[in-house]
């Protein structure tokens, strides 16, 4: 099992470093001259020259390569031009509040299509099959942002039942830091109030970034589910005696979670993109929306900073699946 | 009144293309303590007869159409869910084939063998059940039956995951075991074994057992009386010695033709012409009569019925014509 | 018993039995699920829209952009079904004209993609070896980073606008097709009947053309018909943002970014082609699940 580990541990290094190529590649395939954006829509040529030895950008590409690896090992990825801030900093600030988001949205996916798509599949009926199907389908189908506009108008703006974006009231205070997540934090520390606040900024937000997964997972945990119940190692359980209840929750379950797991890993590295779209509908303070608001601006730096950061956060969550799927079936293990 | 009865029983299964009547008016008694075989080619629909014991047959394409299944009195298609638990793994105990996919394959093998033992036997605490799996496989001669509990199906032999599926099927302390084409995916040198196992537990534990195979060698291996299946009826029940010497049912003849004999090097076994039927459009009369030698207008316009008074019962009409 | 004279067609249609048969086969089973024929009555609709479109809109010269103010912000009525722009252009009328947008943003994502991940996942998945390291490598480390992720990266580095837009998908959806050819060509090298044939000597050409290359057109097309849908939403997801389509070219990522600064009051503006969006995606998907359930069909099903 260690070796398994190690051996996926490598890789993930192997493709971290491409990452790291990527970005450089596409930082300077840009036909716009950093130096002069950096420099802003007044500066003079000297100006411009001036910044463009600063920041390298004379040097013959392969040294500018070295340096930029040297940069990022030393975890500097530059600065914001919109913000003046070291983008690492920004990040900091940034990334708790996009995780908050997806920690909620992928554990309501879970939660509820898990369970649904059991019960789907102990109950079957060819309508339900369809019906499922296009549910399934039209979660994937439906644009995170149109969605979430037509969400944002019709609870928050009609029926003002919950906030229409930000993370916090104006008026609430911000909870003491532990995991520098709003939430999580409230909650640790007791504070019910925030806790309240919090919760009603980000079930909107965070319902509309479950959509797409709950409806894959419903699906593909329903699809295994039926497969696996019609195996025959279901049918010895049923023959010995086993109870319904454990046959199902306990035997069949565990079979059919490997592609459910698959199916949850892919439409994790989804999720990560759709925040992008969501967060700018909210006004959420993530990396969504600071790097849709740099990519707006030319502001290069802290688009690619993000999107390191979540590639490497895909890239991890990839490894977790995986050690999973080798904990879970016994047989990839001696693979 | 018999241990096991099954009265005229007919089931179909409704498919994409329409109606297979798979079984077709069964009529068997088994008494408690019997070795009963039953034999067929693939297809005479012996294991669904042998899954329909205990409901195993899913229900949707499968429809019963009529007849009974009784067990010692009790109706068992018309059992409530909580006795039909019961009964499976707890009365009636079912070894399957293909001991590669009845086994769950993420589960290790004391962990299924446990939740066998849980649904029976609630009341034990987690070390007496280990120390029942350890016996059950004890039981099944497999060695270091400790070490075992905590292997997973995949890295046991075929011959060894074979004793598990007996032994989880005996897990409930059942009194009658069913084994379903048990050495059918093993090779030969363990075939033997796992069926001297089968007959020496069934000695020990006093079982009542009914040993499916499409193998008239490994049926008459071990059991005492036999039923031929064909195309979804029973043609002949006897005596084990009597059906091999003295074969009643032209199809009973064709198979025991068709097996090879070591004592004649050079003899080439004979098959039956044909091939069985399709059980959407079934033949008329007698399901055997396009492929019998002995066929008469009889055989194509009515059904034969199981009779024999002494004991061999043979379903044919032209069963009194000498060979 | 006589020679009966065939007719041309007569003997057409005999050559051709097994495939005629295989072919009603597909369409049988295809119109038995209703999810897939919601699906292809979806995309239909999209697919007309995109040929005639600009023939059967209710108000031709809003398509072309003409102003009139009086009529801006109207909300959806018998006379504008979808209500109107700032522009006072009808939207059902910018929306079908978007159709066309979608089509080729979608053709192009998706066939790029195709044209270049193919190749390379035959040869991947082929040859083996160091070819196939090196190039699952690569595919993975594109795979690495959440495609809208990436193409916003790419959009940003290279500029926003609809081609830019097209390409950075572009380079984001190849690999998937890699990954899939790659695997499909996998399992097709070790069968009998490609063994078969190099053991008389086919050459690799003529085996990738005549049994790999075949075979690998039921998932392709699959893949291909939910990626047109998938790559739409991702184009529009792109202009909704502002690194795409620009606003006032009729696509309805745009559209919808345009509309959301009339939000709330004016609600429609980014409704409609959002729903626009969400069909044709829908449609997509549906038609490929059904095609693929046709082409392989599960026990489970």
């Amino acid at each position: 099992m260690l070796r398994y580990l190690a051996r996926r541990c490598a890789y993930v290094g192997l493709m971290l470093a491409g990452l790291v190529v990527i970005t450089f590649v596409i930082a300077n395939v840009t036909p716009a001259d950093p130096a002069a954006l950096a420099a802003g829509p007044d500066a003079t040529p000297d100006m411009v020259a001036t910044l463009r030895r600063e920041y390298g950008l004379d040097r013959p590409l392969p040294e500018q390569f070295i340096r930029y690896v040297r940069d990022v090992a030393q975890g500097n990825l530059g600065r914001s031009i919109q913000s003046g801030n070291a983008v690492t900093d920004d990040l900091r600030r940034y990334v708790p509040a996009t995780m908050q988001l997806v920690i909620l949205a992928m554990g309501f996916a879970c939660a509820v299509g898990i369970p649904l798509g059991m019960l789907a599949a102990v109950r079957r009926q060819s309508w339900l099959d369809h019906a499922i199907r296009v549910v399934a389908v039209s979660g994937v189908a439906m644009p995170a942002f149109w969605i979430a506009l037509l969400l944002q108008l019709v609870v928050a703006v009609w029926w003002g039942w919950l906030p229409t974006g930000g993370i916090l009231s104006i008026s609430a205070d911000s909870p003491p830091t532990i995991t520098g997540m709003v939430l999580f934090d409230a909650l640790l520390a007791g504070d019910w109030p925030v806790f309240g606040d919090a919760a009603a900024h980000a079930v909107l937000p965070a319902f509309v970034l479950s959509l797409p997964c709950l409806a894959s997972v419903l699906r593909v945990n329903r699809t295994e589910m039926i497969e696996v119940l019609g195996s025959d190692h279901v049918t010895a359980a049923r023959a010995h005696g086993v109870a319904p209840g454990r046959v199902v929750g306990l035997l069949a379950l565990k079979n059919a979670m490997l592609p459910t797991l698959a199916m949850i890993g892919l439409r994790f590295g989804w999720m990560l993109g759709s925040t992008v779209l969501v967060e700018t509908v909210f006004d959420w303070p993530g990396i969504g929306l600071y790097a849709v608001n740099s990519a707006i601006a030319s502001d290069f730096k802290p688009v690619m900073g993000v999107t390191l950061v979540i590639g490497v956060i895909f890239m991890l969550s990839n490894l977790l699946v995986d050690l999973a799927y080798g904990w879970l079936d016994p047989r990839t293990r001696s693979a | 009144m018999s241990m096991i009865e099954i009265e005229n029983f007919r089931l179909a299964f409704d498919g994409f293309e329409g109606r297979a009547h798979v079984l077709d008016g069964i009529d068997i008694r088994i008494e408690a303590g019997e070795s009963v075989g039953i034999v067929g080619e693939s297809g005479c629909g012996k294991s669904v007869l042998a899954r329909s014991l205990l409901r195993l047959n899913p229900s949707p394409p499968a429809r019963v159409v009529s007849g009974a299944i009784r067990f010692e009195g009790q109706d068992v298609l018309a059992m409530d869910r909580a006795a039909l638990r019961r009964l499976r793994g707890g009365t009636i105990g079912m070894v399957f084939q293909d001991p590669v996919t009845y086994l769950n394959p993420v589960f290790t093998i004391g962990r299924q063998m446990e939740e066998v033992l849980r649904a029976h036997e609630p009341q034990l605490s987690r070390a007496a059940r280990r120390d029942r799996c350890v016996e059950l496989l004890e039981a099944v001669r497999l060695p270091q039956a400790g070490a075992l509990l905590g292997r997973y199906p995949h890295e046991l032999s075929g011959g060894m995951r074979q004793r598990v599926l007996i032994a989880e099927a005996l897990a409930g302390k059942p009194r009658v075991l069913i084994a379903d084409e048990p050495t059918t995916a093993l090779d030969v040198t363990i075939q033997r074994q796992v069926l001297e196992l089968i007959a020496d537990l069934v000695e020990r534990l006093g079982l009542t057992l009914v040993l499916i195979s499409h193998d008239l060698g490994v049926i008459g291996a071990v059991c005492r009386r036999i039923l031929v299946m064909y195309a979804g009826h029973v043609v002949e029940d006897a005596p084990a010695e009597e059906l091999f010497r003295a074969p009643r049912h032209p199809y009973t003849r064709g198979l025991l033709a068709a097996m090879p004999d070591l004592r004649r090097p050079g003899h080439m076994p004979s098959g039956i012409p044909g091939s069985i039927p399709d059980l959407r459009t079934p033949p008329t009369g007698c399901r055997f009569h396009p492929r019998c030698m002995m066929a008469e207008a009889v055989c194509r316009a009515t059904k034969p019925v199981l009779l024999g008074g002494d004991g061999h019962a043979v379903a044919c009409h032209m069963a009194h014509v000498p060979a | 018993m006589s020679e009966i004279a065939l007719t041309r067609v007569g003997r057409l249609r005999q050559e051709h039995a097994g495939g005629l048969r295989q072919a009603r086969f597909f369409a049988w089973t295809f119109a038995r699920s209703p999810s897939a024929l919601l699906g292809l009555a979806l995309v239909t609709v999209f697919l007309v829209l995109t040929l005639i479109g600009p023939w059967i809109v209710p108000y031709p010269e809003h398509a072309r952009g003409a102003v009139d103010l009086a009529n801006r912000l109207q909300p959806p009525s018998a006379r504008y079904w979808f209500g109107t722009d700032e522009m006072g252009n009808d939207i059902l009328t910018r929306v079908i004209i978007g159709t066309r947008t979608s089509f080729w943003i979608g053709l192009t994502i998706t066939g790029l993609a195709a044209v270049v991940g193919v190749p390379l996942g035959v040869a991947s998945g082929y040859f083996g070896g160091r070819i196939r390291s090196v190039i699952m490598r690569v595919t993975d480390v594109f795979l690495a980073v959440p495609g809208l992720v990436l193409a916003l990266a790419i959009v940003a580095a290279l500029g926003p606008g609809i081609l830019h837009g097209v390409l950075a998908l572009a380079i984001v959806w190849w690999p998937g097709y890699v990954r899939l050819i790659e695997a499909k060509a996998l399992t097709l090298r070790s069968e009998a009947y490609v063994e078969a044939a190099r053991t008389m000597g086919a050459s690799h050409t003529r085996i990738l053309f005549r049994h790999i290359l075949p075979n690998c057109m039921g998932p392709l097309v699959v893949k291909a018909s939910m990626d047109m849908g998938m790559a739409i939403l991702a184009a529009a997801s792109l202009g909704f943002i502002g690194l795409g389509a620009k606003p006032p070219a009729p696509e309805w990522g745009a559209m919808i970014a345009t509309g959301r600064t009339y939000m709330p009051d004016w609600w429609w503006y980014s409704a409609f082609p959002g729903f626009c969006i969400f069909l044709t995606v829908l449609g997509f998907n549906l038609f490929g699940d059904g095609l693929r359930d046709t082409l392989d069909p599960r026990s489970s099903r």
